[in-house]
């Protein structure tokens, strides 16, 4: 089974995603900020990580940059969650070694439909 | 209503982001452009409108927190100046979703009126976005991406029309079989493409209907002792049965990378050029580009770990921690039978070893129910910034309102009181402030000809003092005038004038909170809710709690309100009296003494005075206090307990006293619910009732030992 | 193990199979170079990461068996 590891500071948008995901038949972890994904990255291996880009504390660039420091998870694809109107940020993200992106409000299918095209076999 | 537990979560956190964005804003008022707290505020709306997106009834407060999230966003990008009126409106939008999450809470749904009651918000936000402004950084970029001459289209369409008779047979052959487009695609990824994680070849393999695939090595890499591995140096050519559009979407993320053309039939017609990208040989185009890139190096640092200790939190059912306490108060009784037990053992079943056993274990149970007991009761600590919260905002409202000018300063805000404590102590805070806004402070041409700044300061202070938790409100306005709460107590009939008469300044202050008593001369709005002070302190002595007014006319008053800290567990001294036990709360025991002997007993004015250590103490007898049945009078030998009440030391005297127990003090029920002697009620160790007493009241009345 | 050397045969073979993770590059890099000649097998194969399958390209490979999906066929120009 694959690992969707969702970092957001919402808990209402990890609850619903997890849901859609699980779902779906993936595994899901979560953690509500970088500092808290950093740690937990210790103890789980998941396939993809999915992090809000605007998050109290550390943000989603920031988080991207420092997961990829580990080797473990230097190919580990990355999406970072964005809005319609942060365009320019996706560019800084994908600079911050991130995959892609998501639109928020995350619709269920594009979701699906984009960890399939990151997770073969899934 | 009962809600499912997303959207509850969502209500929380709704109200959390509401709060936390509109204390940004007044933060933003005073200290102009703080790039945090506008990001903050922006990220709070940004949230709103995320988190309500999950829910497709909640359409009402997506829409216009989006509004409000794309001006913040024109502020935040320093396109547009955040002025007041602006503020205005954001606190008006958060006004209006801190209604409807009310509404979700109590009838589960957003009001079927919800789009036309924010209507006007809406347009308001959208005409100040679009004012004078210029266009957002998108749509330029959008604009600007037209029709440059992509070199990877150059390339596709090189290996289109170079592609051999057998394949373009295919391809034309596809063409011609179905109406369905066709696309060609080029795919150079860049060098460090996994790093990304990418693999090209999943996306590749998404493609539906790939009709022709070339991998084609872009570099002159070969597969040699320098191979590596990470470094991606090919390019992938395709034709597929499907539309453009399916394919560009399937590599929205390296749109970069790629060149994709409708295919026809011509274009492969075309005049073969020397086919430059045209075997699936693995041969290097001219120009192409091997660049060792240096990822390798970076790999070589260790994971981040987080740094600085930050403390994480978790939202935990309240019914959860109040049945931690129920236990941990359950727990307690059941400890403090222990030594009973042992008492039992030692003096009824004989077995003194035995009763030395269990007094050793009580110990160490004790320290262990000790130690739960405390992160029980931090576990319902709450900062008292909590209570303080909404008063920014409701300061400078209401001196708005009153146009008066005010600022308001908050201090020991990180000061943490029981949680009941902190919803119990907003009330009472808003009638204090309101107080200083409308009766205290002045009008700003007021202040300036008593030689005052224009603007006023209210400071609203937390502190802790032993168990109880201190919170002021203090204005530099014009004091309280004694002289007119008299007059005023008088003709309102709450003091008769002889009281009047003998009544110090500083106990014609506390009038103010006595009840039936207003002094507003004009009643505004504000004040104009039917209670007043008196609410405040019926309020805050059924909590075990004092209010004091502190008053310099012409300089300013000060409200000092004291609440204990938690009103759960509490240490309390059990004394004896005639057959029954009473509770006395240990904080506030001095010092207690057995074995009196009368001749330290003084009348003075015909009421007995305890000597303690040279201090005359007022004593009064508990019996005589409760009035209880039977000769109350004061014997020798009795024990006296000195005890503070209200800032005075006084004595008491009772039959005896035993230790000091941790206590779970419940309220008191039933007909005794009314009994202004006592706080509460408790079980002792031996499953015995006993009352916690109410020093305060039960010395109000001086009752004469008989 | 996605990448195995199957010595049990009449000859000694490469195998890789199930959905191989970029990671196993360095593994894929070593075994090549230490069996040069070896064909690989790729009948087990579910996915095969591009960093793996530009390494087989590279090296030339012989595949002694296909998965499957033709689609891999396809990308070592076998269509």
């Amino acid at each position: 089974m694959k690992t969707v590891f969702l970092v957001d500071d919402s808990t209402t948008l990890l609850m619903s995603m997890k849901a859609i995901l699980e779902k779906a038949g993936y595994a899901v972890e979560t953690a509500t900020g970088g500092d808290a994904a950093l740690k937990k990255l210790a103890t789980i291996k998941p396939n993809i990580l999915i992090t809000d880009l605007n998050m109290p504390g550390m943000d989603g660039i920031t988080l991207i940059k420092e997961v990829k420091k580990n080797p473990a998870f230097r190919f580990m694809p990355a999406l970072m969650m964005t809005t319609e109107s942060q365009q320019e940020k996706r560019t800084e993200a994908r600079a911050a070694g991130a995959t892609g992106w998501l639109v928020k409000p995350v619709k269920p299918e594009d979701l699906i439909e984009v960890l399939k095209k990151l997770l073969p076999g899934a | 209503m009962q809600l499912s537990s997303l959207a509850t979560q969502f209500i929380l956190e709704g109200r959390d982001h509401c709060d936390m964005a509109a204390s940004g804003l007044l933060n933003l008022e005073k200290h102009s452009h703080d790039p945090e707290v506008i990001n903050g505020i922006f990220r709070s709306f940004h949230t709103l409108k995320g988190t309500s997106g999950i829910f497709p009834e909640y359409v009402a407060i997506t829409t216009l927190t989006h509004a409000a999230e794309d001006l913040m966003d024109l502020i935040r990008n320093g396109k547009k100046n955040i002025d007041s009126g602006m503020t205005d409106l954001f606190l008006a939008v958060l006004d209006q979703v801190g209604n409807w999450l009310e509404q979700i809470e109590s009838t589960g749904a957003v009001p079927a009126t919800a789009q036309t009651e924010s209507a006007g918000l809406l347009s308001t936000l959208k005409a100040m976005k679009e004012e004078p402004a210029p266009e957002t950084n998108i749509q330029v970029a959008v604009a600007s991406e037209a029709s440059e001459p992509n070199p990877l289209e150059t390339e596709l369409r090189k290996w289109l029309t170079g592609l051999d008779s057998a394949r373009k047979e295919t391809v034309t052959s596809a063409l011609q079989g179905s109406d369905a487009p066709h696309t060609a695609l080029c795919y150079t990824p860049v060098s460090d493409t996994f790093f990304f994680g990418d693999d090209p070849i999943n996306l590749i393999r998404t493609i539906p209907g790939v009709l022709l695939l070339d991998i084609v090595n872009t570099s002159d890499a070969t597969f040699d002792e320098n191979y590596d591995p990470f470094v991606c140096n090919l390019s992938f050519l395709v034709v597929a049965a499907a539309d453009s559009e399916t394919v560009r979407g399937i590599f929205a993320y390296v749109e970069d990378q790629i060149a994709v053309i409708p295919v026809s039939p011509d274009l492969l017609e075309q005049t073969p050029e020397p086919a430059v990208v045209a075997q699936p040989t693995l041969t290097p185009p001219p120009g192409a580009v091997f660049t060792p890139s240096a990822p390798e190096q970076e790999q070589t640092a260790t994971p981040a770990e987080s740094s600085g200790k930050k403390t994480t939190y978790i939202r935990v059912d309240q019914e959860h921690i109040n049945s931690l306490m129920d236990f941990v108060g359950e727990m307690i009784i059941a400890k403090n039978s222990l030594p009973y037990l042992g008492k039992r053992a030692a003096t009824i079943y004989k077995v003194p070893a035995l009763a030395d056993e269990i007094d050793a274990q009580h110990g160490t149970i004790n320290q262990i129910v000790s130690g739960l007991q405390d992160i029980a009761m931090q576990m319902r600590m709450l900062p008292v910034s909590r209570a303080f919260e909404r008063f920014p905002r409701l300061v400078r409202d209401i001196s708005r309102k009153l146009d008066k000018r005010v600022n308001l300063v908050m201090a020991g805000e990180e000061t943490q009181a029981d949680k009941d404590v902190i919803d119990l102590l907003g009330d009472p805070l808003i009638h204090m402030v309101r107080n200083s806004l409308d009766h205290g402070v002045e009008t700003p041409a007021e202040r300036l000809a008593a030689g005052k700044p224009e603007e006023a300061t209210i400071t609203l202070r937390a502190y802790q003092d032993k168990s109880d938790i201190v919170v002021e409100v203090e204005d530099d306005g014009r004091g309280i005038d004694p002289e007119r709460i008299r007059r005023k107590a008088l003709e309102k009939g709450v003091i008769t004038a002889e009281t009047a008469a003998n009544m110090s300044d500083e106990d014609a202050v506390q009038l103010i909170m006595a009840a039936g008593f207003s002094t507003a001369e004009t009643v505004s709005d504000l004040s104009g809710r039917g209670v007043g002070m008196d609410a405040v302190m019926s309020i805050v002595t059924s909590l075990g709690g004092a209010v004091r007014a502190f008053s310099t006319p012409g300089q300013g008053s000060r409200m000092r309100l004291t609440l204990p800290m938690s009103m759960a567990i509490s240490k309390i001294l059990i004394v004896c009296q005639g057959d029954c036990t009473y509770g006395i709360p240990a904080d506030d025991v001095i010092e207690s003494m057995i074995s009196v002997p009368l001749s330290r007993v003084t009348t003075v004015n015909s009421w007995p005075g305890l000597e303690v250590r040279g201090d005359l103490l007022p004593l009064y007898s508990l019996a005589a206090q409760l009035e209880m049945d039977g000769d109350n009078s004061i014997k020798a030998g009795f024990s006296a307990v000195v005890v503070n009440v209200k800032g005075e030391s006084v004595a008491i005297a009772v039959d005896s006293f035993q230790d000091i127990n941790d206590v779970v003090v419940k309220p008191l029920a039933g007909m005794l619910q009314n009994n202004p002697y006592y706080n509460g009620s408790t079980i002792l160790g031996d499953g015995s009732i006993t009352f916690i007493l109410n020093l305060q009241e039960v010395i109000r009345n001086a009752n004469q030992p008989r | 193990m996605p990448i195995s050397l199957d010595n049990s045969g009449n000859s000694p073979v490469i195998r890789v199979s199930g959905i191989t993770p970029p990671d196993e590059g360095d593994e894929l890099l070593a075994m090549l170079r230490e069996n040069p000649g070896v064909p690989v097998d790729l009948s087990e194969l579910e996915h095969l990461h591009t960093a793996l399958l530009q390494m087989l390209l590279a090296a030339k490979v012989h595949i002694s068996a296909w998965p499957e999906d033709s689609f891999w066929k396809l990308c070592f120009g076998n269509n």
